[in-house]
């Protein structure tokens, strides 16, 4: 199934990598964003069926971002799995309580990311 | 002849693509690692600094495993946690810093 993600990161390269892995492994439609803000808005007008979140970004970080988008009711109801290379215990438990449909971490592999959002999604096809 | 799949192949290809497009940050982010580096050992790290290196090496940390470089990775995360300590921590840690500097630059070389 044609599928439309929606890449919020403030870093270019990640960016470019991680839409060039979903484009090419999973043929998904891209769309980015390089900030919280500018992603709530691409949310609100392309509607993608999952978005992968940064946690740390200037300005509003990804959890702020997360929640923004949960209070509005035209993307409260898009999945959203966070992308991080944080890995401590803390940051962990911090993650898991905001309600966000997975975590995954950097550094990716490019050949796996696309599987891995499915798997974590639920997403069969 | 390769047996990989198509797209490994394919992916092979645009990382490589997208390795030369982004070494300019890569290495920006480097030299602020590298400069962090110096000037702890010259005994003049501020906290701004510090913080610089601290962020760069977590942007490498993030991106050279995806660049097929994962032992790069694991010296930025090092790098990243040593700067994330107090100045004292970073002042008796100078060596192994110094040392994991010139491993992580001996790495993205070798990618290039």
């Amino acid at each position: 199934m044609q599928r439309r993600i929606l890449i919020i990161d403030d870093e270019d390269d990640i960016r470019q990598v991680a839409a060039m892995s979903l484009e090419t492994v999973a043929g998904w439609d891209v769309v980015t964003a390089s900030s919280g803000a500018q992603g709530i808005r691409r949310a609100q007008i392309d509607q993608p069926d999952a978005i992968l979140l940064d946690v740390m970004m200037p300005g509003m970080d990804g959890p702020t971002t997360f929640l923004e988008l949960k209070k509005a009711a035209e993307t409260a109801k898009i999945p959203v799995i966070l992308l991080t290379a944080k890995v401590q215990g803390p940051d962990q438990k911090r993650f898991a309580s905001l309600g966000v449909s997975a975590v995954l971490f950097k550094p990716f592999d490019p050949m796996t990311l696309a599987q891995q959002m499915s798997d974590a999604l639920g997403w069969k096809d | 002849m390769s047996d990989k799949p198509d797209h490994a192949m394919e992916i092979d290809d645009l990382l490589q693509m997208l390795w030369v497009k982004n070494y300019p940050i890569l290495i920006e982010r480097l030299t602020s690692i590298r400069n962090t580096k110096d000037m702890l050992n010259e005994s003049s790290l501020d906290d701004r600094a510090r913080k610089a290196g601290e962020e760069a090496a977590h942007k490498l940390a993030g991106i050279l495993g995806t660049f097929g470089l994962p032992h790069g990775s694991v010296l930025a995360s090092k790098i990243e946690a040593l700067l994330a300590g107090d100045a004292s921590t970073c002042v008796r840690r100078a060596g192994e810093l110094s040392s994991w500097v010139q491993e992580l630059e001996a790495v993205i070389a070798s990618r290039t």
